[in-house]
């Protein structure tokens, strides 16, 4: 069997590549850049040299990260499986009359996605959870003293704070329309699981943030936030509110945490407001360094973007490939596969977590065995051979 | 055993006097002229306690100087009259028929609160005609908050802002009770200096105040709104006031109980609104409905969940996609309705009529 993979460059190939391989598939990889497949003036050469290559050969199917549009169209054109598994959240968007092709098999890694477009009357999707190559992970070795300075902690938290253009934007919100979004921010905090800024930021909504003064006050920010008419638009404000509810909880969480431990943040973020505990470290190399930031520290956090309503998301896999203990907000679709106290530690409120982290930091002997299950857990259901496996019997190709 | 019970025009009263009776206790009627006169009435009948529908605050505070016990079953909301010093009497037992605010008084310290849903008097299974294909039964609410700002110029924007903001989160909230605790205390505190409270209003309980006369009804005024949708667009609505913009399918109220009955046993599918003052609480409307075998669709109340299962004994929704994916589901479904309205209806007869309501009250009565 033949698979055609459309190749960007996103992080995860090289591991479906190397698995399809052990599995038995032969495959053709045709590299493009993820923009042009996109783009308007760019998308239809795309779809045409994909085309050609689709006759080129014999192949059992069209295989990529996210779903792309104008792949699904030319494979609904040639009458071929498309298969593809998202890496990002959303990521079943665009072009939605593209969503109900046949010869689609779509795989997604929240099953809030998942429910949310079936919904709408699309068959051949699937919730399939995201995978983790453990060996990819070089975590264990040992440091050197400048090493762990750089990554050893007691709790460590690597990723954005997510401080937004539209900050910058706020005080030129009218009074009415700041104590709105407040209400909104303050309630989707409360809330895991559920995405109330989509639900509640309609066209509506967005009449009373769009004052005469606050379209003037966008301007000279358009291109960087994304308004191209003149005023905000509802998908666009639902995408700065939950940035700005991610950047509230991260740093509640941080700067709560760091009252009691040794907190460190690897980020390009350095605003130090409400975080003047935090140990500010800087980003760090996805591959050389983020592993053993994971595996150096007692307590790796991760706070889940609202954007992503129920699936276990990358972050979460990876640390637990690097043999770190994962502390997480709760997420529907750890239910039966992640639970706390056994291969990770869930916190439900910022309370909670000061409470958990305090906790294992004094049991190490606890908490190194909850690193070895989640180790152990990533390792056998988390893999990209299950993973891909379940993708392709689900796609009915094995 | 002999009860003072206090009357006020609750609908269901010879129904609960009747259960009373069935249980050996005898109720002496008291109106509200009565009150003055409450010592006396006590000297004369020697009664063993003083029961009332809904909680009212003289009402306890007479039996406290009495020694009476009062009992009350509260099951109108709002009853502004728990948020007031009376609570506090030790001569009360308080039962509720939202677990939401049973946890709050317990939570402050009130002791003798217990949690009690509503009932129902329940006759015999009547199975759906399916004449109706949609109805909707209630009072129409007007948004009160425009008014509430316009008699309370002096709050700010960024307050009106605000509660606007808990209003639109909570329509879509179902089954979470996010109002009165998400009222941030500079707001409060706002609102408590520039709204002329009642006197004897406990502070701690200011916040409900406010939601239960300003921002709950304002809920439950924009979901009225949705009967408007294009999904509603076979629903007859039956109310005091055009609720719909399609004027034909504006129906008066029923105007007794039986006919309110043949509405439901008529309609394959029934609309609930719960009132966003009953926090978490079953709506009585679901109860009777359920007692005709009529088919029950509402978004979620929390106490659905204590006696009920989806889609096997009413149909509940939590969000507004799972609404219009629900309705079209359940509208080609005849056979399910009816095997959802038997098992509905069994849950009733079993479990939640006034008998058994007025028996587990006496048996926390009597620990």
């Amino acid at each position: 069997m033949k698979l055609l993979i459309c190749k960007w460059d996103a992080m995860t190939y090289p591991f479906i590549i190397k698995t399809f391989s052990e599995m038995g598939y032969d495959q053709v990889i045709l590299p493009y850049p993820i923009e042009q497949m996109y783009r308007q003036e760019t998308r239809t050469t795309f779809m045409e040299v994909l085309a050609k290559e689709i006759d080129h050969e014999d192949f059992t199917a069209v295989f990529s990260v996210n779903f792309i549009s104008a792949i699904a169209e030319v494979c609904n054109d040639k009458q071929i499986l498309y298969i593809c598994w998202s890496y990002d959240c959303p990521s079943v968007g665009e072009e939605p009359r593209t969503h109900f092709f046949d010869t689609n098999r779509i795989f997604v890694f929240d099953s809030a996605e998942c429910d949310f477009v079936k919904r709408s009357g699309v068959n051949n999707i699937w919730h399939v959870d995201l995978a983790v190559d453990c060996g990819a992970m070089k975590s264990v070795r040992k440091l050197s003293p400048k090493e762990m300075l750089r990554y050893q902690s007691e709790i460590s938290f690597v990723g954005q704070l997510y401080s937004t253009e539209f900050n910058n934007l706020l005080p030129y919100l009218s009074e009415y329309s700041a104590g709105l979004i407040n209400a909104v921010k303050n309630i989707q905090l409360l809330f895991y699981g559920r995405n109330i800024i989509k639900e509640v930021v309609n066209k509506e909504f967005i009449q009373f943030i769009n004052t005469p003064e606050f379209e003037q006050a966008i301007q000279p920010y358009a291109e960087k936030i994304h308004v191209y008419s003149g005023k905000l638009q509802p998908d666009v404000l639902r995408t700065f509110l939950l940035q700005t509810v991610a950047n509230k909880e991260r740093v509640m969480l941080l700067s709560m945490l760091s009252k009691y431990y040794q907190t460190s943040l690897y980020s390009k973020d350095t605003n130090k407001e409400y975080l003047e505990k935090v140990s500010f470290r800087g980003m760090v190399d996805y591959w050389k360094e983020m592993p053993l930031v994971f595996s150096n520290s007692k307590v790796n956090l991760n706070s889940t973007l609202r954007t992503i309503e129920k699936g276990i998301p990358q972050r979460c896999l990876d640390v637990m490939a690097c043999r770190g203990l994962l502390m997480t907000n709760e997420q529907a679709d750890m239910n039966g596969k992640l639970k706390d106290g056994e291969n990770v530690v869930i916190y439900h409120s910022v309370g909670e977590a000061v409470e958990k982290a305090g906790y294992y930091l004094k049991h190490e002997d606890v908490a190194n065995k909850i690193r070895m299950n989640g180790y152990s857990t990533v390792k056998h259901d988390f893999s990209f051979r299950a993973k891909l496996e379940q993708i392709m019997k689900l796609a009915g190709v094995e | 055993m002999k009860m003072l019970y206090f009357t006020w025009g609750y609908p269901y009263d010879k129904e609960i006097q009747e259960t009373f009776y069935g249980l050996d206790i005898e109720c002496i009627d008291i109106g509200t002229d009565g009150l003055d006169n409450i010592d006396q009435l006590i000297e004369i009948e020697k009664p063993d306690l003083c029961f009332s529908i809904d909680f009212n605050a003289d009402l306890s505070d007479y039996c406290q100087m009495s020694g009476l016990k009062y009992i009350s079953w509260v099951l109108v909301l709002p009853n502004l009259d728990l948020y007031t010093e009376s609570i506090k009497n030790d001569c009360n037992s308080v039962f509720l028929c939202d677990s939401f605010l049973t946890k709050e008084f317990q939570k402050n310290g009130v002791n003798n609160v217990f949690y009690l849903p509503d009932a129902v008097s329940i006759g015999k299974y009547t199975e759906q005609r399916n004449e109706i294909l949609l109805s909707y039964i209630g009072l129409r609410y007007e948004s009160q908050i425009d008014n509430f700002y316009k008699e309370n110029t002096r709050l700010s924007l960024y307050s009106k802002g605000y509660l606007d903001g808990l209003i639109l989160c909570q329509r879509v909230l179902y089954g979470a009770s996010i109002l009165p605790h998400s009222i941030p205390i500079n707001i409060l505190q706002e609102l408590e200096n520039k709204v002329i409270l009642p006197d004897n209003l406990l502070k701690e309980y200011s916040r409900f105040f406010f939601t239960d006369t300003i921002l709950a009804p304002d809920v439950t005024y924009h979901e009225q709104q949705i009967l408007d949708h294009q999904i509603y667009h076979e629903l007859q609505v039956y109310s005091d006031q055009p609720i719909v913009k399609n004027d034909k399918r504006n129906m008066c109220l029923p105007k007794t109980q039986e006919e309110t009955d043949l509405i439901y046993q008529s309609t394959s599918i029934n609309i609930v609104i719960p009132e966003k003052n009953y926090y978490d609480a079953i709506p009585r409307q679901t109860l009777e409905i359920m007692a005709c075998g009529g088919f029950v669709f509402s978004g979620k109340q929390k106490d659905y969940t204590l006696f009920f299962k989806n889609d096997e004994d009413l149909v509940y929704f939590e969000d507004d996609l799972e609404r219009i994916e629900k309705l079209a589901e359940y509208q080609s479904k005849p056979e399910v309705r009816k095997r959802i309205c038997e098992s509905g209806y069994e849950k009733i007869k079993n479990a939640h009529t006034y008998h058994h309501r007025l028996l587990y009250m006496m048996s926390i009565l009597c620990k």
